[in-house]
């Protein structure tokens, strides 16, 4: 070399790629990769884990069908990602609070809203965000509900409680200017807030390849000052242990933490009619399937006789004649009306609301 | 009592859809959740699985029959309380609601325009884009007819709005005059003897097809190079590998030569193997080859391509033209197959014909037609009259990118290929 250069920006560019591998516990061979943490779980949990993922399986599969029957609002599918979604959510506590984005409905209902509200919600009812989780409603402004849990977690320490805030958003939410800023945030006040960025390889039909330069997702989290690790997102052991330890790591006073789960959306962005066939190949989602997070769970639970075929079906029809129950009851809420929506808007309705309120009523009444 | 399943809302934006396929039948017994219809939405068809259990009492809308959301496709007898004529789910009847609000926006938008004919008028819907490009284009929006959801003037509709034209009110009895405007509007088609005529709807893929060449020709100036090509050479290679190809199950035809053929024209003429990008003004030139063939079926006209032509040899592409057309057949291509294309070949040789202007698969800037080999005096390279078999050949082109002379040098290289089809080994 004839110059010696100042710097070596491209040695640099190359560091950035140089991560740790994803964190794992089960692979998707059903083998234990990670002997402690697996030994830490009993087989009760072990089977839990696997309920869960059934159920969030079987919510979204029923739920499919009442949004072709007409019986639905919106709708963000969730199958492939149930490991990171319950796996994250069953590390949590009942004072911790939640700010879910419209995917993590069944995250909500984990953490404590009904299925019926959920229903209601999806409607765009009132009566659906009358939950008594902790929680706010299912965020829609992508990576919003990251400000929102950056305050929720700074009030949390103010008021000295032994809770943390959780908040969930996609890799195209991780894009969006919000998510930096509520993970600054939170950094900046230390504030005991756990970010998940559920990568899920899409933003509606833009890949994740597509939305950054950065190597991984986590490593967003960095320039916020906040530890970030990547999790295989189909393991739900995996998912469970990383979120375990950052609740413990930051109830004892240590500031945020960011996860980005490695995951998968196996059908379409939301039941408004994307159609995945015109942005990627089957050739691509293959793969994906095969390390399903249900798969590796089935097959380490039968091996280890905690788990039959039978045993699954009749718990998939136990969960779907719930659904169906729970439809049934937010079908008795009586539908919304324009008017009702327009008189909760302001306390004292502006002259052009009360306007519109009184269109509205009147053909409301006929 | 009967229960009433209603359309709902599939997608967002849509408000149509057509009965593909029913599951069931009259006087069928069906569990909740089973499917008991296929919906075609564009081109995707959904299966909708029944929200109550019972007897299918009556089937309302029939086998490709468009249906709007709302208007109720199948009445069961689920066995429950009679609540009277409209007794459905609460939840159910919303998506039918949510359908007619805009309606009633639609009807209000034109009403209020008519009122005012004439005179100035703001009460119409238009995006602010809208309007700020009819008055560059100093076109009255007051005068406009809506097309767009909800009543909204789009851009187009400025477009076709014809100037000369009398207001709106004035002309709905007018006959549409011969005009000088370029964009035909669109009028009734009136005859003295309806009796003598019958009506059908179109289909949604008739539809998206009559959109999709209308597209291609208000974009793209078409011109057609007619040329033939003596392939006695070509039909004894294909008679001489058919046996071989037929051993492994693959069916050779000539479109997999002309496919390898166009692959070496389109390299060494990229012009043919690009798209315009109107937005940005630039020439877009595609560095893979997939090459479309155009597939008759009786269902629609669709377009798979051949992915990554040039990689492939020669059973590999005659193998996928089978696969494809099956798949067109059995309504089961992928928006994937059909997009990305190259170029497209379209071929009516097998039925007849010569030459005819084939519409450019829009937006590729070629199209090449392929007739039926006729056995032709044709004066060979010494001169003397022979009896050859000739393939017609009919090139259409996008003008805007490819000029006559370029197209010709195209052609001569494709007769040189097809002509001789060991050219092929050396440059397919």
């Amino acid at each position: 070399m004839a110059k010696k250069t100042v710097v070596d920006f491209a040695a640099i560019k190359k560091g950035l790629a140089d991560n740790p591998e994803p964190i794992q516990v089960l692979n998707s061979k059903s083998e234990v990769v990670n002997k402690e943490v697996f030994e830490s779980f009993s087989d009760d949990q072990l089977v839990e884990f696997m309920e869960k993922m059934v159920w969030e399986r079987a919510l979204h599969e029923q739920t499919m069908n009442f949004s072709r029957q007409g019986r639905m609002g919106f709708y963000a599918p969730t199958a492939g990602e149930e490991a990171s979604e319950m796996g994250t959510v069953l590390a949590m506590e009942a004072q911790d609070y939640l700010l879910p984005a419209y995917r993590d409905v069944p995250q909500l209902i984990q953490h404590g809203a009904t299925v019926s509200e959920a229903f209601l919600w999806s409607r765009g009812h009132v009566e659906g965000n009358k939950f008594k989780a902790r929680s706010l409603m299912p965020q829609i402004i992508i990576g919003a509900a990251f400000v929102e849990a950056a305050g929720v977690g700074l009030g949390l320490k103010m008021n000295k409680e032994d809770a943390i805030a959780f908040t969930y958003t996609g890799d195209g939410g991780s894009s969006q200017g919000d998510s930096y800023e509520g993970m600054n945030f939170a950094g900046a006040y230390q504030a005991p807030v756990l970010f998940i960025i559920q990568n899920n390889g899409y933003a509606i039909s833009t890949p994740r390849i597509k939305q950054t330069a950065a190597p991984t997702l986590a490593q967003k989290g960095v320039a916020a000052g906040i530890p970030s690790v990547q999790v295989d997102g189909m393991d739900i052991l995996a998912c469970y242990a990383v979120a375990k330890a950052a609740r413990e790591y930051m109830l004892a006073g240590n500031g945020p933490v960011l996860i980005e789960t490695l995951t998968y959306r196996y059908g379409a962005h939301s039941s408004a009619g994307d159609d995945p066939k015109r942005y990627r190949s089957e050739k691509e989602e293959k793969p994906w399937f095969d390390v399903d997070p249900l798969i590796r769970m089935r097959k380490l639970l039968t091996d280890k006789g905690l788990w039959s075929e039978e045993k699954e079906e009749k718990l998939i029809e136990e969960y779907k004649n719930s659904f169906k129950e729970a439809i049934k009851e937010a079908d008795q809420v009586a539908p919304e009306k324009v008017s009702d929506m327009l008189k909760r808007t302001f306390e004292v309705p502006t002259p052009s609301i009360q306007e519109q309120i009184k269109e509205f009523e009147a053909k409301e009444s006929n | 009592m009967a229960f009433k399943f209603k359309l709902p809302e599939l997608g967002e934006g849509m408000a149509e859809g057509e009965i593909a396929r029913w599951l069931v039948k009259e006087g069928d017994t069906v569990k909740e959740d089973d499917s008991i219809v296929e919906i075609q939405n564009d081109k995707s068809v959904e299966e909708l699985p029944t929200p109550v259990s019972g007897t299918v009492k009556q089937i309302v809308a029939d086998e490709g029959q468009t249906v709007e959301i709302g208007d109720t496709l199948i009445v069961i007898d689920d066995g429950s309380a009679d609540d009277g004529e409209d007794e459905a789910p609460a939840a159910a009847e919303k998506p039918a609601e949510k359908a007619e609000a805009p309606k009633e926006e639609a009807k209000a938008a034109p009403a209020a325009k008519a009122e005012a004919t004439g005179s100035a008028n703001s009460n119409y819907l238009a995006m602010p884009s809208v309007r700020q490009y009819a008055r560059d284009k100093g076109v009255d929006l007051s005068q406009v007819t809506p097309s767009g959801k909800h009543g909204q003037i789009t851009k187009t509709d400025v477009d076709n709005f014809d100037g000369s034209a009398a207001p709106q009110a004035a002309t709905t009895e007018a006959a549409p005059a011969a005009k000088t405007a370029s964009a035909a509007p669109i009028a009734p088609f009136k005859s003295a003897t309806p009796e003598l005529e019958t009506r059908e709807k179109m289909s949604l893929t008739r539809k998206a097809i009559a959109k999709a060449m209308r597209n291609s020709k208000d974009i793209a100036p078409h011109v057609t190079s007619f040329d033939d090509v003596e392939v006695s050479a070509l039909m004894a290679n294909r008679k001489k590998y058919k046996e071989i190809a037929a051993g492994k199950d693959i069916k050779l035809t000539f479109l997999p030569y002309i496919v390898k053929a166009l692959v070496a024209v389109m390299k060494e003429y990229p012009e043919l193997n690009a798209s315009i990008d109107d937005t940005t003004e630039e020439v877009v030139y595609k560095h893979y080859y997939n090459v479309g063939i155009a597939t008759n079926t009786e269902h629609g006209l669709y377009v798979p391509n051949i992915k990554n032509a040039d990689s492939k040899g020669m059973f590999q592409i005659a193998k996928e033209i089978t696969e494809n057309s099956q798949a067109a057949y059995d309504n089961k291509l992928s928006g994937d197959a059909m997009s990305g294309g190259s170029i497209t070949i379209s071929n009516v040789g097998s039925i007849g014909g010569g030459w005819f202007t084939p519409v450019i698969n829009y937006p590729e800037v070629a199209i090449l037609g392929v007739g039926k080999i006729a056995k032709e005096p044709y004066v060979d390279e010494n001169g003397a009259i022979q009896v050859g078999n000739m393939l017609k050949l009919s090139l259409s082109y996008d003008h805007r990118l490819i000029d006559g002379a370029l197209a010709q040098n195209a052609l001569n290289k494709l007769k040189e290929l097809l002509h001789d089809p060991d050219m092929l080994l050396m440059e397919g």
